[in-house]
């Protein structure tokens, strides 16, 4: 898939819980134009990319959602989360921490860098499921947001 | 000692003695204004010649009219000094002296010009033809001279004030010798118009103007020891009157017997020397009796102070843990115990003595500063406790009080300082928070990490069951559900685990709660949850609760969503909330009509993980009334239930009303 076709970026270390997380989304018809990255310097490496090209029009990077793990290997997702909304170029796109915690000091964090929104994974996966189809409606469908950067 | 005698200034303060100084004072006022309305009466008499007011002892010496001018003059610069009008009384003073000492040389020189004969010149001449003396005498002049010099002197600095009362004694010397003189029929008083002698009425003068000078400056030079409220004072102040009148009435006996009886002068000398020695023996054994006796008054007193100061002293030396010192209003050692003095030692390498200053034996100018700061806010009267770092060698944490000093008039004069040594305290607390914290990371990572896992066991039991449920026979698909719902069943494990331990660590801030409204805001959640019509509920008084909202939020929720999972096996589940206040607590019930429990298993309902149902039965996880009873210790209140098999549950708590 070609970087400027990306709806909904999914980084997520656990293959599984992508798998879980994936599945969900492909159940309910919302997963067609996802990307899935495993590791936060990786995840750094592709949205940067293409960073130095001149012009607003070169940076083609410009997903719908970010669904963003915070425990990730290398780079944690707080400091993913803090580069993005640092960047001029980056700092519009919606971000959507998908946590297994619920430390209140994690949510505040994590709004203070900017989060767009904070989501505790249910361990239920049916809760599960139905949290990843809703959050994806709102975000893929219902939120208007500026199309240029 | 130099600390010892500061102290003793300090506290000791003297409003006796300043009583008497101010009825001296007045006291001489009134003198003044005696001698002074006796001169002017003797004008008065020379006017209108009236011989009783000029010449009191017919055949006698007279107040000439100058010395009668003298006397108004000298007593109305004594009234100017005293009120506000020094500078005249200076100039009146020193006209004073100035007419005293001319009339002096001119009587010395012979001049044919004298100044005692300037006034009522025609009566003084009349009063001489008759041979008796009107005019002023030597001694008289002499005396007004030295009264002169004494007003002029009298506002002068110290010293001068030794001068001033020398002179005024030498005043009441000179008109005693005069009076006694009248008194004991001295033959040269009488008739012998050669010495001019004082008239008997210009000695009382001069003797009421001398002591006028020595009472109003009663609180300094000699006249000190006289009015101190010491012994010595009183003794005097006893004696000294005694010394003039004894021995005048003793001299008037002996002379009086020589008149009537013509003893001979060595008989009378004999009785009258008998009779002193008598007299001043009694004297001085009775004042030596009760010096003796206040004496032993004040050893005894002293002896009780020593006491009271050795029971004190060890007192203080008795806390080896606690230091303590005091210092004076110049921050100098006024006592410390020994456990003050080895921790200086330890902590600077300075051995402290006491009158010593406090910043001397601090060896670091930080705390040098910070210590006399806090004595020094101390002493404008509040206490203040602080935890403070001290030491050069060897540096620990104090928490360290600073009291004020206030003697017996209200008035801070020093500062007492505790400080316990708490070094090690501060460590094990530092310990403790690292500890907490490294609990709460691990919490964390049970909360994050243990999750993942039973998601994805879910998850893809989940998708076995959808995607694979045909291929499955009967018991696989059973075990799948096993499966499947002991993860969920684990998650719910973990999330009250932590729900527990980090109401555990929240802090309580409390304040008066609507309870009722609380109640009915839980009920409203609950009962939507659930979908049973079959619920009756009964609320009874409500009373308000001093506590944290959000924990009593926890403990509400609590203990009705138990009354209705255990009472959702009867045909009407009754659910009963009520409270009750009484003089120290407020205790709430919810009661309910369902599955009860043995009460002789009670001591394990609020136990971690601890149940009394099956699982099969009823639901649960064993940790709700755990974190309950949690938060309700935390709150200083109790908890406890009764319960019958089938029958129902009460949970009871009591919370402190608030003080």
């Amino acid at each position: 898939m070609e970087i400027n076709e990306v709806e909904l970026l999914l980084i997520e270390d656990n293959p599984y819980e992508a798998e879980l997380a994936i599945r969900s989304l492909k159940k309910h018809n919302l997963g067609n134009k996802l990307y899935h990255i495993d590791d936060g310097a990786e995840a750094l490496d592709y949205i940067f990319s293409e960073i130095g090209v001149d012009g607003p029009d070169q940076f083609r990077f410009n997903p719908k959602v970010i669904l963003l793990d915070l425990k990730l290997p290398k780079v944690s997702g707080l400091e993913i989360l803090k580069k993005l909304k640092e960047h001029e170029r980056t700092n519009i796109i919606p971000v959507v921490v998908l946590t297994s915690s619920s430390e209140e000091s994690d949510i505040m964090e994590c709004y203070k860098q900017g989060a767009n929104s904070y989501i505790v994974k249910p361990v239920n996966f049916e809760n599960f499921s139905n949290a990843m189809k809703s959050l994806s409606q709102y975000w893929l469908d219902l939120n208007k947001r500026p199309v240029k950067l | 000692m130099k600390s010892i005698t500061s102290y003793k200034n300090r506290f000791s303060y003297s409003s006796g003695e300043s009583f008497l100084h101010e009825v001296l004072k007045k006291t001489a006022f009134y003198i003044s204004v005696v001698v002074l309305v006796l001169g002017i009466l003797v004008l008065l008499g020379w006017q209108f010649d009236i011989a009783l007011i000029k010449r009191p002892i017919p055949g006698l010496a007279a107040m000439n009219p100058l010395t009668a001018i003298n006397f108004i003059l000298l007593e109305a610069s004594f009234l100017c000094i005293v009120s506000k009008f020094v500078k005249q009384g200076y100039w009146l003073a020193l006209a004073v002296v100035v007419i005293s000492f001319f009339f002096l040389v001119g009587l010395m020189l012979d001049f044919s010009f004298q100044a005692d004969l300037i006034l009522f010149s025609g009566k003084i001449k009349a009063d001489a033809s008759h041979s008796l003396s009107s005019r002023m005498a030597p001694n008289t002049a002499m005396n007004f001279v030295l009264g002169g010099v004494v007003i002029l002197l009298m506002k002068r600095r110290k010293r001068a004030v030794y001068i001033c009362q020398t002179l005024s004694l030498l005043i009441v010397l000179i008109a005693l010798f005069s009076i006694f003189g009248y008194i004991y029929r001295v033959g040269e008083f009488y008739g012998v118009l050669v010495y001019i002698p004082m008239s008997i009425h210009t000695a009382i003068c001069f003797f009421m103007f001398g002591v006028e000078i020595l009472f109003f400056h009663s609180d300094r030079g000699v006249m000190k020891e006289l009015t101190s409220p010491y012994a010595g004072g009183m003794v005097s102040r006893i004696l000294i009157p005694l010394a003039i009148i004894i021995p005048g009435f003793l001299g008037f006996i002996r002379l009086y017997l020589n008149w009537k009886y013509s003893f001979s002068v060595e008989l009378g000398t004999a009785i009258l020397v008998v009779a002193l020695i008598v007299i001043l023996v009694l004297l001085i054994w009775f004042e030596a009796l009760s010096l003796n006796e206040k004496d032993s008054k004040r050893r005894q007193a002293e002896d009780e102070v020593r006491l009271a100061n050795m029971l004190l002293e060890s007192t203080i030396e008795s806390h080896k843990d606690v230091l303590i010192f005091s210092v004076d209003k110049n921050l100098r050692y006024l006592t410390f115990n020994s456990a003050f003095k080895d921790a200086t030692y330890k902590a600077y390498g300075t051995t402290i003595r006491k009158g010593e200053r406090m910043i001397d034996s601090i060896t670091i100018q930080e705390e040098k500063e910070r210590a006399s700061r806090n004595c020094k806010k101390a002493m404008k009267g509040e206490g203040l406790t602080s935890i403070e770092v001290y030491g050069e060698f060897e540096r620990n944490y104090f928490e360290t009080r600073y009291y004020p000093i206030l003697n017996d008039k209200n008035d801070i004069v020093g500062v007492t300082v505790l400080a316990s040594n708490i070094t090690e305290r501060k460590k094990n607390d530092d310990e403790i928070q690292t500890l907490n914290k490294e609990l709460e990371s691990f919490s964390y990572s049970v909360a994050h990490d243990l999750r993942a896992p039973l998601r994805i066991i879910d998850g893809y039991s989940n998708i076995l069951i959808e995607d694979c449920f045909d291929d499955l026979s009967n018991e696989g698909q059973r075990l799948l559900y096993i499966i499947s719902s002991n993860a969920k069943k684990m998650g719910q494990l973990i999330d009250d685990l932590l729900n527990f331990s980090k109401l555990g660590r929240l802090p309580v801030t409390k304040s008066v709660i609507n309870t009722a409204k609380l109640i009915r805001s839980v009920l409203d959640e609950q009962l939507g949850g659930v979908n049973r019509s079959n619920i009756e509920i009964n609320l009874g008084t409500l009373e308000d609760l001093y506590c944290d909202d959000i924990l009593m939020r926890h403990v509400f929720t609590n203990l009705i969503s138990n009354a209705l999972k255990y009472t959702g096996k009867k045909e009407l589940a009754v659910i009963e909330i009520g409270s009750s206040r009484t003089d120290k607590s407020v205790i709430y019930w919810v009661k309910d009509n369902g599955a009860g429990f043995d009460i002789q298993y009670a001591d394990k309902l609020f136990g971690v993980f601890q149940r009394l149902h099956k699982e099969s039965d009823f639901e649960g996880t064993g940790v709700g009334l755990a974190i309950v009873h949690r938060i309700i210790s935390k709150h200083d209140g109790k908890i406890w239930a009764e319960a019958e098999i089938d029958k129902g549950a009460t949970f009871y708590f009591s919370l402190p009303l608030m003080k």
